[in-house]
């Protein structure tokens, strides 16, 4: 589908379940790497406590831009709406951010 | 020294990834009879197979109906919700019996899928355990933000200074970082990590809920399940989708110049 027509109103967008949930699956699996990655950072910059944390939302915030830009910012074929992106998962990475940023700041601050 | 027993705890985790393969194929109860050893005449396991496929089946159908309905032109589905739904004759109005011989069948069901996950939920309590023993004691890891002191007895299982900082943890606690941090990585290097059958054990399992008799060790109940599809489709509305199908045809070559209105 031409991601540039515009859709009349009798239009019915039908999209199949499955290529749903492995674009929604696709999306959060290349989110992890980023939190990890951000995490590192964090340990590195030696942020502590609540700083951690909103350090956590802007890689958060990060990654979906990125997402979103690699998409050219236009959802049509693969996703129904690009906010999804943003607002979906946003906790699902934050045992994995927490363990990087405190592997990182003890290896660097603390030994 | 806490550096390297950090390293040492990685590495222990590096192992567990590797050994997330433990995925036991999901079974059916036809193949399960198919699949034994011995030779069987048909003829005696002919009346089991008959009921039970029909009732997977006609499951299985109606479902797939409900969610593809909008395909179907509205007399179409009209006709098949009749069918599986007309006061007396329809079929999930049926009286089903509950067979005695499945009640024989399920162990070997619950077998299949349960060694899976015990294996994995034990091979995590014993790494866990292991840790704890060998590295009692020591002070791992420094958390980079203030707890609260009611933490402290769960961070700091083995240290004996009891006026330590809460920020100060155990290698315990470290371990149960790592094994619930890890988890995403493994999902990417593996297909799926070592914690889906734990997860899946929590959460009741997926299947279980819609089956509503449970599916390890439980006598399928057909009555309720025929009743709860028929409540499915008192609220099924259904919207033919491809009423306008030849108009949006239209539309899409409107600029083609071969067509001519």
């Amino acid at each position: 589908m031409d991601p540039k027509r515009r859709i009349k109103k009798e239009e019915v967008i039908r999209t199949s379940k499955e290529a749903e949930m492995f674009n929604d699956a696709l999306v959060a699996k290349a989110k992890v790497l980023g939190f990890i990655t951000g995490g590192m950072v964090a340990g590195t910059l030696g942020l502590e406590g609540v700083q951690g944390f909103i350090f956590y939302f802007i890689t958060h915030i990060i990654c979906s831009a990125c997402i979103c830009f690699s998409l050219n910012f236009t959802a049509m074929p693969f996703f129904k709406d690009l906010s999804a992106i943003m607002t979906g998962n946003i906790f699902t990475n934050l045992l994995s951010y927490l363990l990087f940023w405190v592997m990182f700041y003890n290896l660097i601050y603390v030994l | 020294m806490v550096f390297f027993i950090g390293v040492l705890r990685y590495a222990g985790r590096d192992l567990m990834m590797g050994k997330g393969k433990k995925d036991p194929d999901p079974i059916n109860i036809s193949q399960d009879m198919l699949k034994n050893d011995e030779l069987i005449d048909l003829a005696e396991i002919q009346s089991e197979i008959e009921g039970h496929e029909y009732m997977n089946n006609a499951l299985t159908r109606s479902a797939r109906f409900r969610t593809n309905c909008d395909f179907l032109p509205p007399d179409s589905v009209k006709l098949r919700k009749a069918y599986f739904c007309r006061n007396e004759t329809g079929y999930f109005r049926k009286e089903v019996a509950n067979n005695p011989l499945q009640a024989m069948m399920n162990p070997e069901m619950m077998t299949g899928m349960l060694k899976g996950q015990f294996f994995m939920t034990i091979f995590n309590f014993g790494l866990i355990s292991l840790t704890s023993t060998f590295f009692s004691g020591f002070v791992n890891a420094k958390m980079p933000f203030p707890l609260a002191q009611s933490f402290r007895s769960m961070l700091q299982q083995g240290l004996t200074l009891s006026n330590l900082d809460v920020r100060y943890v155990s290698s315990f606690s470290w371990c149960i970082l790592c094994i619930y941090g890890l988890q995403g990585l493994q999902n990417l290097i593996t297909g799926t990590g070592s914690m889906k059958e734990e997860m899946e054990m929590m959460t009741g399992g997926m299947m279980g809920g819609q089956q509503k008799g449970g599916m390890p060790g439980q006598p399928k109940d057909f009555t309720k399940i025929f009743k709860g599809e028929i409540e499915n489709y008192e609220i099924l509305t259904s919207k033919f989708s491809l009423e306008h199908a030849e108009k949006q045809v239209l539309l899409q070559h409107r600029h083609t110049k071969k067509m001519r209105f």
